[in-house]
Parts: structure tokens; sequence; C-alpha cells
């Protein structure tokens, strides 16, 4: 049976892939309404740019730890696949826990700022303006479950060579 | 510390970094926070935080996700598979026909989708096969599929087109635009080319000149041009209401996906599996994307606070060298660095080093980041590091990586023939831009 935290940073990752979906579907809505108001009822929206812009933020870092955990992030690994697997293995290894280590400080980075715009009561400046938190504390969330998944990613004896650490996507 | 050591170091560690195999995002990351560490101290690391969110809170960017979720839909939903029938119908009998279809598919394909990968995977599947089944050559198809498929991140959409625009603070509707001449273009120099060489070579097309295909009515092409029409939507969605001003590009991403989801529902093929599966890969690849800009968007600001950009610019200056020396200079440093790292992390090093170049040597900078744009999408089919070549590869069997890799030259070479007519004829980049 799965140790119960794992199960539970799972399940979370589980819930941020299925908000960020939602988060990208806000997207889609928010652009075409204000689309259509625009141009056919000439009412623009107030909210739309905005709902855009938090939803664009919020589903990346939702998103984030689904990413980490499929080994998704974009990584040039060409050189790493030439060297022979026990050699690679140590590398994987090193490259997780640099991962760990470095999404760890992003984690703590952004959690002292969130905590600063809390106790400073920082808004954003829009139409309608909302503590800075509501949103940022996302981008918390995605580096922290982040570091997370790198370091269940340390258990030496599950390390597959032949899973790349990154690149199974792109973008061009 | 001088500012040309904090800049060869920067750049040298984070090459370093890059190659090491590590997610891009770590390597920015760990850069950006040792350099704060280093040159601002622990107070410095609010702006880390700020720059993370500043990044991913900009709402232009929501174009990067709404046109990768247009193409999936097209693919996914099999829409796509129709307009292939269809333009499999209305090319004609000439020789080397499987080269022409490959080449239009791809500029079709290139005007609805905003990826290389996905046109390269799909034409590996289902062109290629039957380009091989028929005899033609397997280097001239695979290196026309990969040539054809770079042809998706210059014709609009593109998801490079907004990362260029965002970060080099260029008008993104403009570099969109100003990508459909040179898309074309470069689409009838592949035609050019590899119509010459069935030319002075038949054997590379083997069955069109033993056995010819079956002959096609007008009544059939009629038919033809009808079914691909809701394609037509899905286009005008994305470039023409940018081209008559009603949408903003982002707004225009959102248009367009509206239209793909209405022509999957016009052919019957659109489910929610398919539509929730088209969201699920969108969003993951966009937040893939944004987490790598946001964590390097700290490096910029380093650069710029060290007054490392500046010197750089007062250097360059200084040096005297004509803006043609410049220009070649500025395009061969990416496009040999693109052999080997990932184009979007060579863009978020580059673009803040060259902008202030471009301001002081007063090039277009719609010209000049659509000639970088040409420079980074050949560097998609540049061996050994290529996301088009490996998209192609992943997706077929029937060709080593050694015959890939041996069949992107002579393509490289036409888009390098290409960039040079470009640059020589900034209007064919920069016509279409001053109609917006």
């Amino acid at each position: 049976m799965l140790h119960p935290l794992i199960w539970v940073h799972d399940r979370l990752t589980d819930l941020g892939f299925q908000l960020g979906k939602l988060c990208l579907g806000i997207i889609l809505f928010s652009y075409s309404f204000e689309v259509v108001s625009r141009y056919f009822f000439n009412a623009p929206t107030w909210w739309a740019d905005e709902a855009v812009s938090y939803s664009l933020c919020i589903g990346c870092f939702l998103m984030m730890p689904h990413v980490t955990r499929e080994k998704g992030h974009v990584a040039v690994t060409f050189l790493l696949e030439l060297m022979p697997a026990q050699r690679a293995k140590p590398c994987y290894w090193l490259i997780y826990l640099l991962g760990f280590l470095v999404c760890g400080a992003a984690f703590w980075i952004n959690l002292d700022e969130n905590i600063r715009q809390f106790v400073r009561d920082v808004h954003l400046m829009k139409v309608k303006p909302i503590p800075k938190y509501y949103i940022s504390v996302f981008i918390t969330f995605g580096f922290g479950m982040s570091a997370l998944h790198f370091l269940r990613f340390l258990d030496y004896r599950k390390i597959e060579i032949d899973q790349r650490p990154a690149g199974g996507e792109s973008y061009e | 510390m001088v500012w040309w050591a904090i800049l060869l170091i920067g750049l040298t560690l984070l090459l370093a970094c890059f190659l090491s195999g590590m997610p891009i995002f770590i390597a920015f990351l760990l850069i950006n926070i040792v350099g704060v560490l280093i040159i601002l101290g622990q107070p410095g690391f609010g702006m880390v935080a700020n720059s993370i969110f500043e990044t991913t809170n900009f709402a232009d960017l929501s174009a990067i996700p709404l046109f990768i979720m247009m193409g999936e839909l097209l693919f996914r939903s099999g829409s796509i598979d129709i307009l292939f029938d269809s333009v499999d119908k209305l090319v004609g009998r000439v020789k080397g026909r499987q080269y022409v279809l490959c080449i239009a598919l791809s500029t079709v394909f290139g005007a609805l989708s905003g990826a290389a990968m996905g046109v390269a995977a799909m034409m590996a599947r289902t062109l290629f096969p039957g380009m091989l089944d028929r005899g033609y050559d397997a280097r001239m198809s695979t290196g026309a599929i990969l040539a054809g498929a770079s042809l998706a991140p210059i014709i609009p959409p593109s998801v490079l087109v907004i990362i260029i625009g965002t970060l080099a603070n260029v008008s993104i509707a403009g570099l969109l635009i100003a990508g459909i001449l040179p898309g074309l273009m470069l689409a009838g120099m592949f035609l050019v080319y590899t119509l010459t060489r069935v030319r002075l070579n038949p054997k590379l097309a083997a069955e069109d000149t033993a056995t010819s295909t079956a002959e096609v009515t007008f009544a059939e092409k009629v038919r033809a041009v009808v079914r691909v029409l809701p394609f037509a939507m899905i286009i005008f969605c994305v470039m023409g209401l940018i081209l008559l001003g009603v949408a903003t590009p982002s707004e225009s991403a959102a248009t367009g996906v509206i239209g793909a989801l209405a022509t999957a529902a016009y052919y019957r093929k659109l489910d929610w599996k398919m539509f929730s599966e088209s969201l699920a890969s969108a969003a993951f690849i966009a937040s893939m994307i944004l987490v790598i800009m946001a964590s390097s968007k700290m490096f910029s600001q380093l650069l710029a606070f060290t007054g490392s950009t500046r010197e750089l610019t007062q250097v360059v200056a200084d040096l005297g060298l004509s803006a043609h020396v410049m220009l070649f200079i500025m395009m061969l440093i990416p496009f040999i660095l693109c052999m080997f790292i990932d184009q979007v992390a060579l863009m978020l090093v580059v673009i803040p080093i060259y902008q202030p170049l471009i301001r002081s040597l007063e090039f277009d900078p719609i010209w000049f980041w659509l000639l970088m744009l040409l420079n980074v999408t050949v560097g998609g089919i540049t061996p050994p590091f290529g996301y088009t070549i490996f998209a192609f590869k992943g997706a077929t069997d029937r060709v080593s990586l050694q015959q890939v890799f041996s069949a992107t030259w002579p393509f490289v070479g036409i888009f390098l023939i290409g960039m040079l007519v470009i640059a020589a004829f900034p209007p064919i980049a920069t016509y279409l831009p001053t109609l917006l």
C-alpha cells in the first residue's frame, strides 16, 4: 500500500491537473465571450483580461506538479543518452537532487513573498483589485509539489535509464 | 567583477547546465538564484518571486495554450484526415506528386497548427509510409516532411511567435502576420527544389514515372474544395480577425479554438473525451513552456542590473562593424547553438542581449525577429538536437536516425537561402504588418 503522504501528494497532483485544465477552459470562455460581447453587442467586459491572466498563472502552476511527475519538463538529454546506463544513472540521480533543491528553494522564496504580500496587504492593480497572494500562492504550490516529486525520484533503485528526466513534449 | 566576466561566466554556466541534461527551468532557476544571492544578496529573492509572477500573469501569453489546443483538437478529432484527402484530390498528376502533396499539406497544416512537432509526427504516420510504398526516395521524403512541418511555426498561428513577441516586446500581431509571405515563399522554394530533383533524377519518385494515380474528375475536385471550407473558417478566425483588427492575437487564438471545435462538430468528430484530452495536452505543454519562461525572466534582469547588456552594446557599437556583418554574426550564433540546445531556452538567453543591439543598429524589429524565428525554426531540423527530427523519428521506424540527419541538410540550406532573400528584401516580412 502506498504511504498515506505519497497518496495525498498524488491526489493533490491529480487535482492540480484537473483544475489546470479548467483554467484553460476559463481562458477559452473568457476571450470568446469578450470577442462576441465587444463586436456583436458593443459591450466589452471588464473582467475577461483579468480572468485570463489569473487563470494563466494559476493553471500553469497547478499543472506543474503533474508535468514534473510525468517527467515532461524540457531538457537537452542527448549527452546523457550517449552514456552507458551505469554512468547515466548517477547523473540522473544528481539531476533529481538538484531539481529537489532548486524547486525547494523556489518554494521557500515564493512562500516568503506570499507571507510578505499577506502581511503588507499587497493588492493587484486591476479593475477589481484583489490581494496578490490569492494568485501567487499557486506558484508556491507548483514549486513545492514539484520539489516533492523530485524528492520521490531520488529512490535510486527506481531510476530507469530509458526514461528521460524530461523532454517528452515540445512546442516549436 | 567586470561586466564581461559576469556575462561570460553566466552564459557558460547556463549552457553547461543545459547540456548537463537537467530540465531547462531548473538550469535557469539555479543560475538566477545563485546569481541573485551573489549580486544582490538575500533581499533580492523578492525580485525572483516577482519575475515569476509577472511572466505568468500576462494575458498575451494565453495565446500559447490556445494555439496548441487548436492544433490538438484538429489532430485528435481526425478532422485533419478530411483535409488530407481533399488536398490529395486537388494535387494534380505531376511527377513527384507525393512531394507536392507533402509540401501543400504542410503549408495548410501550418495555417492550422502552431507547432512543427505535431505536423511532423502526423505526416510521419500518415503520408510517409505511402511515399515509401510508392517507391519514393526515403531521404528526400524525410527531408520534405521535416521541412514542410517547419513551416508551422512560421505561418500563423505560431507558438514561437508569441514567445518571441512577448520577450522582445514586439507587436505579436505584426510578427504573426509577417510570417505569412516568408512561409509561402519557403513552401514555393521547397516545391521548386523537390520537383527539380525529380526531373533530374526520376528514380526519386519511382511510381509516378511508371504508374500514375487514379484520375480525379472535376466534380470530385469541387467536392474536395467544399469539404475543406470549414478549415478556411478557422484560418479566418485566426489570421482574418487579426488582419481586420477585430481581435488581438490572444483573442483570435480563442476564436480559432472555437472554429476548430465547430469544424470537429461539423464533421461529427467532436466528443467530450477528445475535448478533455486536447485541453489536458494543451495545458500540459503550456505549463512546460511558461514555467521555463517564468524561471528565465530574472536572468535578463540580472544582466541588465550588472550593466552587462549596456556595456556589450557599447562595445559592439565601438567595433564599427557594418550592419550586414553584425546581422550575420547575430544569426550565426543561434544557428550553431540551436544544433545543441532547446530553441526556447536559447531565445530566452539571446533576446535580452540582442534587444539593445537591435536598437543601436536600427534594425526593423519585425524584420529582425522574423529572421530569428526562421533561424530557431530551422534549429528544429538541424542535427543532432532537433525536436522536429525527434517527433518524426518517434512516429516512424522506417528510416534510421542517420538517414534522417542526412535528409535535413538540403532543406536547411533552402531555409538559409530563404533567410538571405528576406534579409536582402525586408518587405517580404514587413509589408503585411504595415496593413494592420
